[in-house]
């Protein structure tokens, strides 16, 4: 007795009730024959929930009534049917790519709004700057140039005090002003000598309290004249933004989606996933010219091949999705004039999880100023993959686009 | 009182569609059948393209043969001829088989259908390499819940040679998924 055709009729319900009892009692001491009851109702479960799951689309549904002149019960849900399907084919192919471009947009944005703040702080900060250069620079100055000239050896040995040393000097001469003056009260007129020498230093204490106060004076004129300086350092801080755009090397970093239409002829539904068809790229630019790099991306790949597999010729259709890597070289022509359009070749030589890929692409690349760039360029690819020892190959033709920011 | 067209028999509805109720006689068969029709075109098939064509071909014939036929006993079976014999001229007319991989096989992780288990995909593979005369019984059968009957009026066969054709395709498809299987049972 074959309780594999039990079975069979079990899940056609055809089971008689005495083979029925018959099939348990095996079951219940067989476990090969449990091993295959399991499994067939494995089958029949997903089967049942494959044939609920398979059910018309609305836009099949509309599209049977139309063509009978009907209206359709479901004219209005074919309809908005139809346009959502209209968006989900056209959304990720526009969408990602303005998506990735609005995001490089703001990214460049930041960098380059966090720079110009940088530099507005540069520019706030050169007028409070300004002045304490010039006083450091005017008091050293005047410092040493009478050191030189007088010889005055205290000025040398503690230049940083000169402040100090000024307003000590200042004491002395108001308390040698007011000790003159009590002496003048005090000393006999007949003291001729003393009062002769104390002329003498008298003459002399102005001769020294004379040097502090011309130091105060030019430190005083240098900062009374700070307009030129801040211009010299307003000057001094923008030289890095425009030497940026002529630095070598200097990196590029890239962003494009890629728009192309199959050059093999595959029916299959291709795999589709929100980062499908984009490519991100590091560029190291070694002169206006050339430029090496690496890209990485992700792409629908269509695949058409065959091989015989038991005596049968089996033709496969896909359009998996496969992450590609890879390095790239670009030659930028000189720009078009003044316009900021520069032509620009490309090639590009990596890999996918399916075999070797080769990328080539001519296009204009715009640079209006700054960092930023943009890109337009038609692209064709080719992919060579393996099935059965036979080399087949999937390419495509179409545009790329994105933005690059250099730094 | 009037009767709702859900109460109408697949006979009685197909007879309307000679009549000015045929808009709606039609919206209600193409409810009652349509699940049965798209179900088989697309397992048969096994290409979305091409299932689509001849679903909508057979609706536009079974419409139309309506004109010509004032009595029909089993509507379900008819529609499933016309689209049957569809799918042998678009089979003809494709030399080649043509297998379109799931998606699945090569990223698991990501389901266009959200009920759409790893064991539905998987036997919806297994199916794609049975014997097209095993493959269309099974559909029959499994998709579509016609019986044995019905089946071997359909294709002109017999009853046995039904039940055997049925029977040897759920024990190529356990064959084929053998290991995924296992693996099933397991859990």
């Amino acid at each position: 007795m074959d309780y594999r055709d039990h079975i069979n009729d079990l899940l056609d319900g055809d089971l008689e009730a005495i083979n029925e009892s018959a099939l348990f009692g095996e079951l219940a001491v067989n476990s090969e024959l449990r091993s295959e009851f399991k499994q067939q109702l494995a089958i029949r479960s997903a089967v049942q929930n494959d044939r609920v799951a398979l059910v018309p689309p609305v836009a099949l549904t509309s599209s049977v009534f139309s063509g009978l002149g009907f209206a359709g019960p479901l004219a209005g849900a074919a309809a908005g049917a139809v346009g959502g399907s209209l968006l989900s084919t056209w959304l990720p192919k526009v969408g990602v790519p303005l998506l990735a471009a609005a995001a490089a947009t703001g990214i460049t944005w930041g960098i380059l709004r966090s720079d110009s703040q940088q530099h507005e702080q540069v520019a706030q900060q050169a007028p409070q700057q300004a002045p304490q250069q010039t006083v450091q620079q005017t008091v050293q100055q005047p410092v040493q140039q009478p050191v030189v000239q007088t010889g005055a050896t205290t000025v040398v040995e503690k230049p940083c005090n000169h402040e100090t040393q000024i307003a000590a000097l200042k004491r002395d001469n108001a308390i040698l002003r007011t000790e003159l003056q009590r002496a003048r009260t005090v000393v006999e007129p007949t003291n001729e000598q003393s009062l002769a020498e104390q002329n003498i230093e008298r003459t002399s204490m102005p001769a020294q309290e004379m040097q502090p106060a011309q130091r105060v004076t030019l430190t005083n004129a240098i900062t009374l004249a700070p307009a030129s300086d801040q211009r010299m350092i307003q000057q001094t801080s923008l030289q890095p933004i425009t030497m940026r755009s002529t630095m070598y090397p200097a990196f590029l970093v890239q962003l494009r989606g890629i728009s192309t239409s199959s050059l093999v002829d595959v029916n299959a539904p291709a795999q589709s996933t929100w980062y499908e068809n984009v490519g991100l790229g590091l560029l190291y630019q070694l002169s206006d010219n050339h430029a090496v790099g690496v890209e990485m991306g992700s792409e629908v790949f269509p695949m058409s091949f065959q091989g015989d597999i038991n005596g049968q010729t089996i033709r496969y259709q896909q359009q998996p999705q496969s992450m590609w890597a890879g390095a790239a070289y670009r030659y930028t022509l000189s720009p078009l004039g003044t316009s900021g359009f520069a032509p620009f070749g490309q090639v590009f030589l990596g890999g996918t999880s399916f075999g070797p890929l080769g990328r080539a692409t001519a296009g204009l690349q715009y640079s209006p100023s700054g960092p930023l760039s943009f890109i337009l360029g038609v692209e064709g690819m080719a992919m060579a993959y393996q099935f059965n020892s036979s080399w087949f190959t999937s390419s495509k033709l179409g545009l790329t686009y994105g933005v690059a920011v250099r730094f | 009182m009037e009767r709702q067209l859900s109460e109408y028999s697949d006979t009685e509805l197909f007879a309307l569609l000679r009549t000015e109720r045929r808009e709606l006689a039609f919206g209600e068969l193409y409810s009652r059948l349509s699940p049965n029709v798209f179900a088989y075109c697309m397992r048969v098939l096994g290409s979305r393209d091409r299932a689509y064509d001849v679903f909508q071909d057979t609706f536009m014939r079974f419409y139309q043969s309506a004109e010509r036929i004032e009595y029909l006993e089993n509507v379900r079976a008819y529609a499933l001829t016309i689209c049957r014999n569809l799918c042998l001229n678009e089979k003809k007319r494709a030399q080649t088989q043509v297998v379109e991989f799931d998606e699945a096989l090569y990223n698991p992780g990501i389901s266009r259908e959200a009920d759409r288990s790893e064991m539905m995909k998987l036997i919806t593979m297994a199916m794609e390499l049975l014997p097209h005369d095993q493959k269309e019984v099974f559909v029959l059968r499994e998709y579509d819940g016609l019986s044995y009957n019905e089946i071997s009026a359909m294709l002109n066969i017999k009853l046995e040679t039904a039940k055997v054709r049925v029977f040897r395709a759920r024990q190529r498809i356990k064959e084929i998924l053998e290991p995924y299987l296992n693996e099933f049972s397991k859990e």
